[in-house]
């Protein structure tokens, strides 16, 4: 294993509560790890197996999903939404062989930038050490997530 | 700058050149075919919030409020106000007037509730506040004790630095205490909250007049504030005003009223002026026991600056307001005043203020008698004593001072509150105290003081079972009796209870970072779009849109910067997409739309197909993530910008 293995990470974030605490993030500490793509959506409950597969499919080394409190969820059903889907999406990375570690949701309220710079801390450090993804990169970008 | 440009681009994958523009004064957003511009606004916070000059975050506290939190809504309301009490009394709410909820009935009584909080601290006495600890060793010296030197005294000693408010009176508190009349603001609230900011560490001199600014570097402050308030009364003008005694100043007159004296000003008396201390005069020589009191003022009651509810309850305890009527001259025998000589006004051409410029009609003279006029016409600092200390002062007698630093023409010395604006409000006094309190922190640790601290990040403190879709009425806080109100100086207004006040909460449509389709109310108009350049989107509120610019489709427009255009854009409305050829009628998508904004229909041929209603649609693409075909999508944020942005990652 590559001991300077920087591993790419897409985090997927809420354009409410979460897209703030990570843009606050990454503005209050230069030191905030640099590579990680954040994606923003609406709202934490439009993630889907798609969008998390196509990302691992495009060369994630690991995908975090930030949302809100399930009770503060701007669209009300759309954080527990994102539960649900992050639970399916965790089933089906396991039965398909693929280290379920490598898939996170996270929530944070909109003031917790601190907690989610720790998290996501956290996080690359558990993808450091499992090394870089599995799977290998193939450059088709034709291939649509049509679902 | 530049450097967090490239880095936020980086990472959130938009460009924020659309923010940068923003960011700068005077963005606004112009249509094709429509001449007018719309001014444009980041969707940061709830419309109250940014009416609110010191930015109160109003949404979430009273969502506090409807979960019976009120310590932690009071907490809410102290990080940005720290006389709730006082405000919730006397504000002139500002808020309330861009509630949302007040363009389809009455806008939330958010006053009303931030006294019930304030008052609920109050009653179940309120928690130990602890000195805070001393970080820096630094002096900062504070002129002025009204609400802009107690808001900078807070901030400041919460920042760390030591604070001692020089205070000219025996009693602290400016206007509030000298000014404003108890019936409306009792002593022991005001004392309360002074109370709570002196416990935090802050050092109060009263009777300690402050005119050597010079004198106070030389002791060892680093800065200085100057928060004096206006309180030298403007002379009327008119010919007879130095020949007559009768002719009283209204602050002075208030000011002995507040002190407790309680001797009848005059019998038949006219205030001049229509302003809160108009109105407050005129009241007070009620209870005192005048038996006729006028008003005059030269403007129509829309004019009138004072408080509405103030004007009402004036009317209905017996007060007489003459509108549209000025001094000519007063009138007198034998050294006293006996009435005044008026002109009637009509109201011509709007001036600076924005008001319109009342105008004398030709000989509609008229008299009204008196033995006492009571002059409330505007006031200025008493600035004399400063003129020799190196600070510029305004042809208007108050301090000239950099907008957005507050700092005067001599450096480590700020100005604010009515010293700079001449005669205005509580809340606008406080919003100058808490920019005077980070500028003097910038300058004392030698950072730019340009740079205003920006506005915290929304905080979510509402559930979802605080919408209350249905219409409910205003509640209306109870008054006493007009009957026991004579020679009475209680006040007049009474508190919320707990029911009420969650009652009146829950009606808050929690508005904020959101489509501006609050889903209860079907008339309400979406002014939310997606703005978008070549270079990326942002998301972005436009105010005051017009009917016939369609929700439904994109369209282009300018965006100008200080009237020049400085780009083309695309506006996109957030809406949800439903693919016609792709949809299959499943109804997966009506089941979780909240909004009931999306719904399975049978076309003629029998086919079935979901129909998004553009107008409730609040775009959140919960319907898009559970499509089974794709079929449903978001018109912004879609899955192809999505994958493209991945791409784009790795590739
Ligand atoms: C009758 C009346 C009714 C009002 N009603 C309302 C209302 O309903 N709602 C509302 O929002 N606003 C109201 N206002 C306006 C509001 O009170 C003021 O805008 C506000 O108090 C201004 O705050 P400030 O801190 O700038 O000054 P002030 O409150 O005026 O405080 C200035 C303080 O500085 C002290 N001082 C002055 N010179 C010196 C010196 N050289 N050395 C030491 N100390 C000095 C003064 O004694 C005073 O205590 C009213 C005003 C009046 C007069
Ligand atoms: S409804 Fe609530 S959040 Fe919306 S403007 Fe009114 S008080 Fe503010
Ligand atoms: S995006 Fe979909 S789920 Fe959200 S409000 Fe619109 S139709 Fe409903």
């Amino acid at each position: 294993m590559a001991k300077n293995f920087i591993p790419k990470i897409v985090a997927f974030c809420c354009n409410w509560s979460t897209a703030p605490v990570v843009n606050k993030a990454v503005e209050s500490d230069a030191q905030f790890p640099p590579n990680i793509k954040i994606v923003k959506l609406m709202c934490g409950g439009m993630v889907t197996l798609a969008f998390i597969l196509k990302a691992f499919e495009l060369g994630a080394d690991g995908v975090f999903v930030a949302t809100c409190r399930v009770e503060d969820c701007h669209y009300v059903t759309g954080a527990r939404r994102a539960v649900d889907v992050c639970d399916n999406t965790k089933k089906l990375i396991d039965m398909l062989g693929f280290e379920p570690g490598r898939f996170k949701l996270g929530r944070f309220s909109s003031l917790e930038h601190k907690v989610f710079e720790k998290a996501i801390n956290e996080f690359i450090g558990v993808i450091k050490k499992m090394g870089p993804s599995p799977i290998k990169v193939q450059r088709r970008t034709t291939a649509s997530t049509s679902r | 700058m530049a450097s967090k440009k490239s880095k936020s681009s980086k990472t959130t994958g938009s460009d924020s050149s659309i923010q940068d523009f923003l960011n700068e004064k005077g963005v606004t957003i112009q249509f094709p075919e429509i001449c007018d511009s719309f001014p444009i606004q980041e969707i940061t916070m709830s419309s109250c919030r940014v009416a609110c000059p010191a930015g109160v975050n109003i949404k979430a506290y009273l969502g506090a409020i409807t979960r019976g939190d009120f310590q932690r809504a009071l907490e809410i309301v102290k990080e940005t106000n720290p006389l709730p009490g006082i405000c919730g009394r006397v504000c002139t709410h500002p808020c309330e007037s861009e509630c949302r909820r007040g363009e389809f009935e009455d806008p939330l009584a958010i006053c009303a509730l931030k006294r019930f909080i304030a008052d609920y601290e109050l009653k179940n006495g309120s928690k130990n506040i602890e000195p805070c600890k001393r970080t820096k060793k630094e002096n900062v010296a504070i002129v002025g004790s009204g609400p802009a030197g107690l808001t900078s005294a807070n901030d400041l000693v919460r920042m760390g630095y030591g604070v001692t408010i020089f205070e000219e009176l025996p009693v602290a508190g400016g206007m509030l205490i000298t000014g404003i009349p108890p019936y409306r603001l009792p002593r022991d609230i005001i004392q309360a909250e002074i109370d709570n900011i002196v416990k935090l560490g802050v050092e109060l001199k009263t009777n300690t007049k402050v005119d050597n600014i010079d004198d106070l570097f030389k002791q060892g402050y680093k800065a200085v504030f100057l928060a004096i308030g206006a309180h030298e009364g403007l002379k009327l003008k008119v010919p007879g005003e130095d020949e007559y005694e009768g002719i009283v100043d209204c602050i002075k007159f208030l000011r002995k009223v507040n002190r407790g004296e309680r001797d009848k000003p005059g019998e038949r008396i006219i205030v001049i002026g229509g302003g809160n201390s108009a109105i407050d005069s005129a009241r007070s020589a009620l209870r005192l026991g005048c038996s006729e009191v006028y008003i005059v003022y030269r403007r129509s009651r829309k004019e009138m600056p004072a408080n509405e509810d103030e004007i009402k309850e004036a009317e209905a305890e017996g007060v007489k307001i003459n509108y549209l009527a000025a001094p000519v001259r007063i009138i007198g025998k034998d050294d006293k005043v006996t009435g005044m000589e008026c002109t009637k006004m009509k109201l011509g051409e709007p001036d600076q203020s924005g008001r319109r410029r009342p105008i004398p009609i030709p000989s509609s003279e008229f008299v009204v008698e008196a033995d006492t006029i009571l002059s409330a016409i505007s006031q200025k600092p008493y600035i004399s004593c400063f003129k020799d200390c190196g600070i510029k002062i305004t042809k208007w007698d108050t301090f000239e001072v950099n907008e957005k630093t507050l700092m005067t023409s001599k450096p480590g010395v700020f100005a604010g509150g009515d010293a700079v604006t001449g005669p205005s409000t509580v809340i606008d006094a406080i919003a100058a105290g808490h920019r005077a309190a980070h500028a003097i922190d910038r300058y004392i640790c030698g950072k730019p003081l340009e740079k205003e601290k920006s506005p915290e990040i929304v905080q979510r403190e509402l559930t979802p079972d605080t919408f209350s879709p249905e219409r409910a009425t205003r509640l209306k806080a109870k008054k006493i009796p007009i009957e026991k109100r004579e020679d009475s100086f209680a006040e007049v207004e009474l508190t919320l209870n707990e029911d009420e006040a969650v009652r009146e909460a829950k009606r808050c449509l929690r508005c904020g970072p959101c489509v501006e389709c609050i889903h209860c109310i079907k008339e309400c108009e979406k002014r939310m779009f997606g703005i978008s350049t070549d270079k990326g989107k942002e998301l972005l509120m436009v105010h005051g849109l017009p009917k016939n610019i369609k929700l439904t489709e994109e369209v282009s427009a300018m965006l100008n910067v200080k009237g020049k255009v400085a780009a083309e854009v695309r506006i996109e409305p957030i809406v949800s997409e439903v693919s016609e050829e792709m949809c299959r009628g499943c109804g997966q998508c009506e089941s979780v739309c909240n909004y009931s904004a999306i719904k399975v229909e049978e076309k003629e041929d029998g086919l079935r197909i979901a129909h998004v209603d553009a107008a409730i649609c609040k775009g959140c693409g919960t319907c898009a993530s559970v499509c089974p075909t794709g079929a449903s999508h978001l018109s912004l944020f879609k899955s192809k910008d999505i994958e493209k942005e991945l791409e784009g990652f790795f590739g």
